[in-house]
């Protein structure tokens, strides 16, 4: 059980105040069906979660853990909307810069190979599944004038660990080399570098301790009882000191 | 056979969402396959003024250096499984028999040329509306420009502490706030010829969400400073709505939203923000 709750987190949650609407043209892939809103703190979430609530607590519980150890992620907030009174939803703002990483990755995969190793790695903490080009997106970087991107990543709501109702039992089907990225982008990532061991350590060396006091804000917003906040930090803790060798095998 | 030369028009969404695609580059086949833009990208820049097209200069370098194959249906496939922001249109015949430049006439017909009014927004920037509205409310609203602030955020014209913290983390501006003695009075406003939909809309957003923002607190502002709220949306050229069911959708967004809808040519409209605006001053 981890110690004492501290002070009262205040989660972020921003209320929805008018639906925008958006266009799907082709090639414009969603995994759920999200949609768009006008927020009261005057910024446009692209928002997701409406029919499942999972979806919001694998996405913010990812969220808040990719903020712990340094993954770059959009923006976000829980939003309240009008029609969801039992959960906020989760929103995420849209990152300004290319949708498609590719022309990059294909050009100069030494200078992105680093962060990659970091996203992947996060990936396998989380039991991330899904994995590939469509959910990195880049960010324009106001100071590079010669095009160069920082790469984001996003869509974490089919994390085993904080998604599944059964974590213990669904990771228990999980191999590390079935986390690699799928399709084009496990190609590409194939035989470069692992990780930096101190990005390695960063993550393998959260305990339970050091996890609550992101996770509560998920815990509160979403109104979910002691027993989640203990048994996913127990969870992610444990799977923290396993990280290293899941490394090691899928690098290897 | 000689195989007939041929240009197509590459065209880019920052936000595929909710901005329309627009006009950025050429793909010429005229033997050889090569993406031609003009830097400027001034049509995207209307659109998006800041937006840092680095990237994107990035993006069309590669697909220029991928396209050494003279096949349109290579650039086709390329494009068709790359990102959403971009599109294509079909192959269009590149006329070289008239001894002009074709690829110039067509860089400043497709990439570069403006429409009138468009045309006038990359020298006035932003200013364009701003400058309409400005002129309409030095002419109507009978008040010294000296309290009439511009591209005002709330901490620049609420004058009591308890009042700005209503906004605290916010970033709302609105474009001309009459600063009273007795009243507050928010104006901004759209021009409903504005060509670009997309422009309109995220313009009309913002203004709704601000004036929805103003509306939720308006009793608390009240109460903290001590002066009357009015929210006044001003609409050019408003017979426009009858013509598109967007315009008209933008134009009942800022009714819902505001106190007074304000049209230039309605004389009973002005009237009252003559009124309003002198209420505020107390006049």
């Amino acid at each position: 059980m981890p110690a004492a709750r501290q002070e009262p987190l205040f989660p972020r949650v921003v209320d929805l105040v008018e639906r925008v609407a958006i266009s799907t043209p082709p090639r414009l892939v969603y995994s759920t069906q999200p949609f768009a809103g006008m927020c009261s703190d005057g910024k446009v979430y692209i928002i997701k979660g409406a029919s499942d609530q999972m979806i919001v607590r694998a996405e913010a519980s990812a969220y808040v853990l990719a903020q712990l150890v340094g993954v770059s992620v959009p923006e976000w907030s829980f939003v309240s909307a009008p029609g969801h009174a039992d959960h906020p939803l989760f929103g995420s703002r849209i990152v300004s810069g290319p949708r498609d990483i590719s022309p990059w990755l294909n050009n100069d995969i030494e200078r992105y190979s680093d962060v990659l190793a970091q996203i992947i790695t996060f990936d396998m903490w989380v039991a991330n599944t899904d994995r590939n080009l469509s959910n990195l997106v880049g960010r324009n970087c106001a100071a590079q004038t010669d095009g160069y991107i920082d790469i984001v990543a996003i869509d974490f709501e089919k994390s085993v660990t904080v998604r599944s109702t059964t974590p213990r039992i669904a990771l228990g089907s999980i191999t590390p080399h079935s986390l690699w990225p799928r399709e084009l982008l496990g190609r590409m990532v194939c035989g470069r570098p692992r990780p930096q061991n101190d990005w390695v350590a960063n993550i393998a060396g959260n305990s339970a301790l050091d996890l609550a006091p992101a996770l509560q804000e998920v815990q509160i917003a979403l109104s979910l009882e002691d027993s989640w906040l203990t048994d996913i930090t127990d969870i992610l803790a444990h799977r923290a000191t396993r990280v290293p060798m899941m490394v090691e095998e899928v690098w290897h | 056979m000689a195989l007939k030369s041929t240009y197509r028009i590459l065209r880019f969404s920052p936000v595929p969402e909710f901005l329309a695609p627009v006009n950025v580059a050429l793909v010429i086949n005229d033997g050889a396959l090569r993406v031609h833009y003009d830097k400027d990208f001034r049509r995207l820049r209307c659109v998006v003024p800041d937006f840092n097209t680095a990237s994107l200069s990035y993006m069309l370098d590669y697909l220029g250096s991928h396209t050494a194959r003279a096949d349109d249906e290579f650039i086709t496939d390329y494009i068709a499984g790359q990102s959403a922001q971009f599109e294509l249109t079909a192959p269009r015949p590149l006329e070289t028999s008239q001894g002009k430049n074709v690829i110039t006439v067509l860089t400043e017909n497709y990439l570069r040329q403006l429409k009138d009014h468009v045309a006038i927004l990359p020298e006035r920037d932003r200013g364009y509306i701003e400058s309409t509205l400005n002129q309409f409310i030095l002419m109507s609203a009978v008040v010294s420009k000296d309290i009439i602030r511009k591209r005002a955020k709330p901490s620049s014209f609420l004058r009591s502490a308890r009042a700005r913290n209503l906004f605290h983390g916010t970033d709302l501006v609105i474009k001309r706030v009459v600063d009273g003695a007795h009243g507050i009075v928010l104006i901004d406003g759209i021009d409903l010829t504005t060509e670009s939909i997309a422009h309109l809309g995220n313009r009309t957003a913002s203004i709704a969400h601000a004036y929805y923002m103003f509306g939720k607190h308006r009793k608390e502002l009240e109460d903290a400073e001590q002066r009357r709220l009015r929210k006044a949306s001003i609409v050019f050229n408003i017979d426009a709505r009858r013509t598109n069911s967007h315009r008209d959708y933008f134009v009942s967004q800022l009714e819902r939203e505001s106190d007074l809808l304000v049209c230039p040519d309605d004389a009973t409209s002005v009237s009252s923000l003559k009124s309003m605006c002198s209420a505020a001053v107390g006049n």
